[in-house]
């Protein structure tokens, strides 16, 4: 069992001895041909460029892609959801605080826009307001839908 | 700046990388081979690893840090590559390490593309007795002609540990070849 192959030197000289060692000492051997098939199958097992570009776009395509569907779908087939920036509601709701004319919970009942009202009550009573009315509300909408 | 170092740079950059992989096959493909063989034993086996080597080597080479040499980076990939393959066959196969030892032989004779005589299948008899890791650092400092140095890059343990179990092989193997040459001659 002398060893035959070396390091040092150049690298295709050490592939020939290291292959003449393994078949000479080891008894393994390899397909004829397999080294120049293998390579070839290497290089189109790689990840491409071009497929990686794609999946970086992708990236920021999804998220425009469904911007513009949750836009298009609020603005026109459910417009009722986006809420609506009234100007003679803000300036109501607000001149109504000022004369204390409203108590807080009442506001939310009140007022046509909850996400204005909102804004002047406090967080645990607009929980309690969402769970008696709005969840009740939608129950009713998808009752009278179907 | 090194060769070494420019050649990295092509390897992951989008204008030079196809030429610079192909070279990189072209210096390491076989040789990566011949170390993967030895440790999956079959060649359909080895040709798996190698490939998925390769792979793994093309993805993870933007985040090479040059830490040590691409020939060491290479062969600890490939190392890993294969010792993740044994690790999962050996949960399918439900195997415990002494079968397997013992399957050693079984699988290189099975495989077509071993082509051993009487002496070929002596050594590697006596090679199928040494614990895995022992057998692994024979291999590597033996066949592969890896640097000390260098596996311990690859297999993560200490230089003194490695050269022991290198040196503790190397008697093992002479006395193992030894005893069957004396039992032959006794029987013959």
């Amino acid at each position: 069992m002398k060893k035959t192959a070396k390091t040092e030197g150049n690298v295709f000289s050490i592939v020939n001895k290291i292959e003449e060692t393994h078949k000479k000492d080891l008894g393994l051997k390899v397909p004829s041909d397999y080294f120049s098939k293998s390579k070839a199958d290497i290089l189109s097992k790689l990840p491409s460029e071009e497929k990686k570009k794609g999946i970086k776009r992708m990236y920021f395509i999804v998220p425009i892609a469904a911007a513009i569907t949750i836009l298009f779908t609020l603005t026109f087939l459910k417009p009722n959801l986006l809420p609506s920036f009234n100007n003679e509601i803000v300036l109501d709701t607000i001149e109504k605080i000022k004369n204390n004319n409203l108590v807080e919970a009442d506001m939310l009942t009140l007022t046509d826009d909850i996400s204005i009202a909102s804004l002047f009550v406090e967080d645990d009573k607009i929980d309690a307001f969402v769970d008696k009315h709005i969840v009740e509300d939608i129950i009713y909408d998808e009752l009278n839908s179907n | 700046m090194t060769s070494e170092t420019n050649f990295i740079k092509e390897l992951i950059s989008d204008k030079h990388r196809e030429k610079a992989f192909n070279k990189l096959l072209d210096m390491y493909q076989e040789r990566l081979y011949w170390h993967i063989r030895k440790l999956v034993i079959t060649h359909e086996n080895a040709n798996d690893v190698l490939q998925n080597t390769f792979i793994r080597v093309f993805k993870s080479l933007p985040k090479f840090q040059q830490k040590s040499s691409l020939h060491t980076w290479m062969y600890r990939i490939a190392y890993n590559e294969s010792i993740r393959f044994i690790e999962s066959n050996k949960k399918k196969q439900h195997n415990s390490l002494d079968t397997l030892n013992e399957g050693y032989v079984n699988t290189l004779i099975s495989d077509e593309h071993f082509d051993g005589d009487e002496a070929q299948l002596k050594l590697q008899k006596t090679l199928s007795k040494l614990p895995e890791k022992q057998r692994y650092i024979f291999q590597m400092k033996y066949y592969d002609d890896l640097k000390f140095r260098e596996m311990v890059d690859i297999l993560g343990m200490k230089e003194g540990t490695i050269k022991t179990a290198y040196y503790n092989a190397v008697k093992y193997i002479e006395k193992d070849i030894l005893n069957i040459e004396l039992l032959e001659i006794s029987e013959g």
